[in-house]
């Protein structure tokens, strides 16, 4: 009797851990998809030297701008990787590409809209904070925290680019116009095989590595990680620390994880905003998708960064937030 | 050698392109043919949106197989055996041998460093896979796990369903706390305030259940016989916030509500819950919706234990709705319930 008990309860463990890895795969993998196809077209039809002009050559208003392409140029946090890889290739700057790389699967429309649908209605208010002033919040927050991340990691790459990432940048050179120009006559089939060879390389590459993030987070959500913390959540500050690291482990989509948020009801401020801010811009598939990217040096310094400025921000927004509550009082 | 590596890297490419592209659409259009084996497409797990970003997806990989395969005698060729250092390079390059020279060039400043990721590239192996061109099986491994799980049609039906009413226990288990003594004495009297935090899944007792069914019918009456409405679990959250709704919600004399029947207690007076999942992409970010049902006709004898999954305890109720205040001042919905019958489960359970 007490055998067939624990056989079940190990059997409801691995029902727990495929539906998990399952539905985690295959709702991140068409998005994986269309960013490698965009990725292909890109390395084909972005002529370098047209793009070269179009950075700003102020180096924080680059990186600023950056930070917000994501409304004009939406792309979530699975897809965006061979994107962002792409556009490094094509010489736009590393600062720039890492604030477009944070920032972009939060600072978009789609996110905009669901983050909040999911803080109005019965969820709003709960902390105080009406469902703008969440959204308004969690877009600050990134914001920030993307424009730092990608100025300081420019400071680095002034030293020397190629002891950070792994992408070969092409030099822009004169002759790449002509080349350009030698390039726009091949004949459409030609083009379209390139961006074929390039997008399929793209999304092997990433896939493999969604795949290992994905089964990582499904084992972590059969050990049901978010309730044996709870008692975490009662102080500011741990809650803050909890639910960032809840973020990396639980791999959410970032259009998704609002939702999740909202229902914590128990957590404080400051941890929703640490789990909303951190979660799109890292965890744990993304960090194996980073290892295609950058080296070693560089996804610690982004890491170390990210944990410290959203940490310190979440912490701050609460703080501000209950003074100016018993101002108004 | 490396010819030969290259051209198993480029055969496998092509065959997980072909298998995933196959894989997508087989799951979107298996789902709308109702091919599916069991009572649970594997598109349920995503929301709808995504089904169709599935399908678009699907339809991409094929198109590029097709792109890929067509080329394929000529990009194995072994035009480009002189760019090994740069897997860009020679995606680029590939069919394209006259701007070979230029390109070249213009890698030359980056050499040094090619050379230097060469060497780190060795040391930990499949992450710099491009770098070194032996072909690497094992980074196809990964890539294979959700093809073979769907190929054995993993989740099933019984594993999806378990997921599901792991997650609403474990809900219910998260916000149950019995009332007080004071709260029942009040609740059995009629009282037209209730705990906050004993909705939507306070372990009721029989006494509450008779005094919220005696204030119910004091209020009410019978569900009249007329046309049901159909409301969905998400609607009455939304109610919740708007007492106009709410007003019209109560006004209705039958409404119909589906989902999954959880029992909490039975007796002259039972009560349970209907509960369904909402879901904002995909399944690992479902969170239930209940509604607390009160009734005095008898159970089905089906749903009388309280095991099984959704497709075994999948009902539709009708009945009336009322909307009353807990102590805490939010509203809280609870539903008369004058007919239980158990229904099919929808091919898509879950609400947005």
């Amino acid at each position: 009797m007490h055998t067939t008990m624990t056989m079940f309860a190990a059997l409801s463990g691995i029902d727990q851990f495929v539906v998990s890895f399952q539905s985690i795969v295959y709702e991140a993998l068409p998005f994986v998809i269309i960013g490698a196809l965009i990725s292909g077209i890109l390395e084909e039809l972005l002529p370098q030297a047209m793009f070269a002009k179009m950075i700003p050559k102020n180096r924080y208003l680059a990186i600023a701008g950056s930070a917000l392409l994501g409304l004009v140029f939406p792309m979530c946090e699975c897809g965006i990787v061979p994107v962002m890889r792409r556009l490094l290739g094509k010489g736009l700057p590393l600062g720039c590409a890492v604030a477009y790389m944070l920032c972009a699967p939060v600072i978009n429309p789609v996110v905009i809209a669901s983050t909040w649908a999911a803080f109005s209605g019965d969820r709003s208010n709960i902390d105080g904070v009406t469902s703008f002033q969440m959204v308004a919040l969690r877009c600050g927050l990134s914001f920030i925290t993307g424009f730092i991340v990608g100025t300081i990691v420019n400071r680095m790459a002034v030293k020397g680019v190629n002891d950070l990432i792994k992408v070969p940048i092409k030099v822009v050179a004169l002759e790449t116009v002509e080349e350009e120009a030698a390039e726009a006559k091949r004949p459409w089939t030609q083009r379209v095989s390139n961006i074929a060879q390039v997008a399929l390389h793209d999304f092997i590459d990433i896939t493999c590595f969604l795949i290992l993030g994905a089964m990582l987070a499904a084992f972590l959500q059969t050990f049901e990680l978010v309730s044996r913390v709870s008692f975490l959540f009662e102080n500011p500050w741990t809650a803050a620390l909890t639910m960032m690291a809840i973020a990396v482990l639980l791999c959410l989509c970032s259009e998704a994880d609002a939702f999740v948020a909202a229902n914590m009801l128990k957590v404080p401020l400051s941890g929703k905003l640490g789990f909303l801010v951190l979660g799109p811009m890292f965890d744990l598939k993304l960090l194996l998708m980073f290892t295609r990217v950058f080296k070693a040096k560089l996804i610690v310094t982004i890491v170390i960064l990210l944990w410290v400025i959203i940490f310190t921000l979440s912490m701050s927004t609460y703080y501000i937030d209950r003074y100016l509550r018993e101002l108004m009082r | 050698m490396q010819r030969n590596s290259q051209f198993m890297e480029r055969l496998f490419t092509l065959i997980m392109t072909g298998a995933y592209g196959v894989v997508m659409v087989w799951m979107f259009i298996s789902n709308y043919l109702g091919w599916s084996s069991g009572e649970r497409s594997l598109l349920s797990l995503v929301t709808t949106w995504i089904q169709y970003v599935i399908f678009i997806g699907g339809i991409i990989l094929i198109v590029l197989f097709f792109f890929l395969l067509f080329n394929f005698k000529s990009a194995g060729g072994g035009h480009h055996h002189s760019h090994e250092h740069d897997h860009d390079h020679d995606h680029d390059h590939a069919n394209c041998g006259h701007d070979h020279s230029h390109e070249h060039d213009h890698y030359h400043k980056g050499e040094a460093d090619h050379h230097h990721d060469h060497k780190e590239g060795e040391t930990h192996d499949c992450c710099d896979h491009d770098h070194d061109h032996n072909w690497n099986p094992i980074r196809y491994i990964p890539l294979l796990i959700p093809l073979i799980l769907i190929v054995m049609g993993l989740p099933d039906t019984k594993m999806i369903e378990n997921f599901e009413k792991h997650l609403y226990e474990k809900s219910v288990k998260e916000q149950k706390r019995p009332a007080t003594n004071e709260q029942m004495a009040w609740m059995s009297l009629g009282a037209f305030t209730f705990p906050g935090e004993v909705f939507p899944s306070v372990s009721f007792s029989t006494s509450i259940a008779s005094g919220l069914l005696g204030m119910i019918d004091e209020m009410d009456g019978e569900a009249r016989n007329e046309k049901p409405i159909m409301i969905d679990l998400s609607q009455i959250e939304k109610a919740l916030k708007d007492p106009a709704l709410q007003r019209q919600y109560a006004s209705y004399g039958r409404v119909e509500i589906e989902g999954m029947f959880d029992l909490e207690e039975m007796g002259p007076y039972s009560l349970f819950r209907i509960v369904r999942l909402r879901m904002a992409c995909c399944l690992t970010d479902a969170r239930p919706a209940m509604l607390v049902c009160v009734t005095k006709k008898p159970i089905p004898a089906q749903l009388q234990s309280k095991g099984g999954g959704s497709t075994t305890r999948w009902v539709k109720v009708q009945g009336r709705l009322k909307f009353v205040e807990a102590n805490d001042g939010k509203s809280q919905a609870i539903m008369k319930v004058s007919l239980i019958e158990p229904a099919k489960v929808p091919p898509f359970p879950y609400l947005n």
